[in-house]
């Protein structure tokens, strides 16, 4: 209880890789890291917390929109407050996808800090929940240098 | 020519489809299609590996879809791939790595599924420039943001 801990978000595929990579690089600056995390699929990293929240966007089926979103909203809202109630979390760190947009806006509320790193696959073009982070996020990284004429404020620091 | 065809964790069956109808003896492939519906007849098929890197020792050429991760991947280790858009997919971030990958000529790029078998064709004769990777240093940053370290 009351451990210092901070929440991890992302999601299947290039997101979990990614996260996978920025985890690694957190452990050798902190090697006592821990951390809770939400993701749409199951732990992958060994966290003291993991909630599994469906991804609000599906990726083959635009017409479900109206529907998976607010329940999406809905799930992540519980599990943030349950994930407050039982740690005290530092801060947010996301690698995407979208389902990372609430929780975020809720920890900045809160007073914490939240850093999002837009995916690396972006070189030209923004994707749509890093458009949000960029406002809702206290640090903004993109790993391609091309992509800080899309975010002037964001930070180039090499890709994962 | 061993191909090994890999699509991560999406569905990409028209992609499968489309290999099945070339006809060529010497072209042997593997697949692995995840949760795809569509079961390739052209090779022998797998859903998922945890060892995708024996898979790619063993091919002469890996054609994989345009995820970033493993795109990235094959090029550090230097395979001959070609990268291909999946257009069973809404999103279109593929376009902004296939975009890069053949700006950058690391790699061919296929956008149309009707030129693969061109550029299976081509593999051989196309002159790939090396990839560097640029390794990720705010790490740091990140732990003193979240109040990692001091």
């Amino acid at each position: 209880m009351h451990e210092k801990v901070i929440l991890v978000i992302y999601g299947r595929g290039g997101h979990k890789e990614q996260m996978r990579r920025l985890l690694n690089e957190l452990k050798k600056k902190s090697p006592n890291l821990q951390f809770v995390s939400i993701a749409d699929v199951d732990d992958q990293f060994g966290s003291l917390l993991h909630y599994k929240c469906p991804e609000p966007r599906d990726k083959f089926n635009v017409w479900s929109a109206p529907f998976k979103i607010p329940y999406s909203a809905f799930i992540s809202l519980i599990q943030c407050i349950r994930l407050v109630a039982k740690y005290k979390i530092t801060g947010i760190v996301s690698t995407g996808p979208g389902m990372a947009v609430l929780p975020s806006v809720l920890f900045r509320l809160l007073g914490k800090q939240v850093v999002y790193i837009e995916s690396w696959s972006r070189f030209y073009s923004a994707s749509l929940t890093g458009r949000f982070m960029y406002y809702v996020s206290t640090v903004f990284y993109v790993q391609n240098e091309s992509m800080k004429k899309l975010f002037s404020r964001a930070k180039y620091r090499g890709r994962l | 020519m061993n191909i090994f065809v890999t699509i991560g964790h999406t569905r990409f069956d028209s992609l499968f489809k489309k290999i099945d109808t070339y006809q060529r003896d010497d072209w042997n492939f593997v697949f692995q299609m995840y949760d795809g519906e569509y079961m390739p007849k052209s090779g022998v098929s797998i859903r998922y590996t945890d060892n995708i890197d024996e898979y790619y020792d063993n091919a002469d050429v890996v054609i994989t879809h345009a995820g970033a991760g493993t795109v990235y991947h094959l090029l550090e280790i230097g395979k001959p791939i070609i990268v291909v858009a999946n257009s069973d997919r809404i999103d279109t971030h593929q376009e902004d790595l296939i975009r890069y990958v053949e700006d950058n000529h690391f790699a061919q790029a296929c956008r149309n599924l009707d030129h693969l078998e061109g550029l299976l064709n081509n593999v051989n004769d196309f002159e790939a420039v090396k990839y560097h990777s640029e390794p990720f240093l705010a790490g740091i940053d990140i732990a003193k943001i979240l109040k990692l370290i001091d």
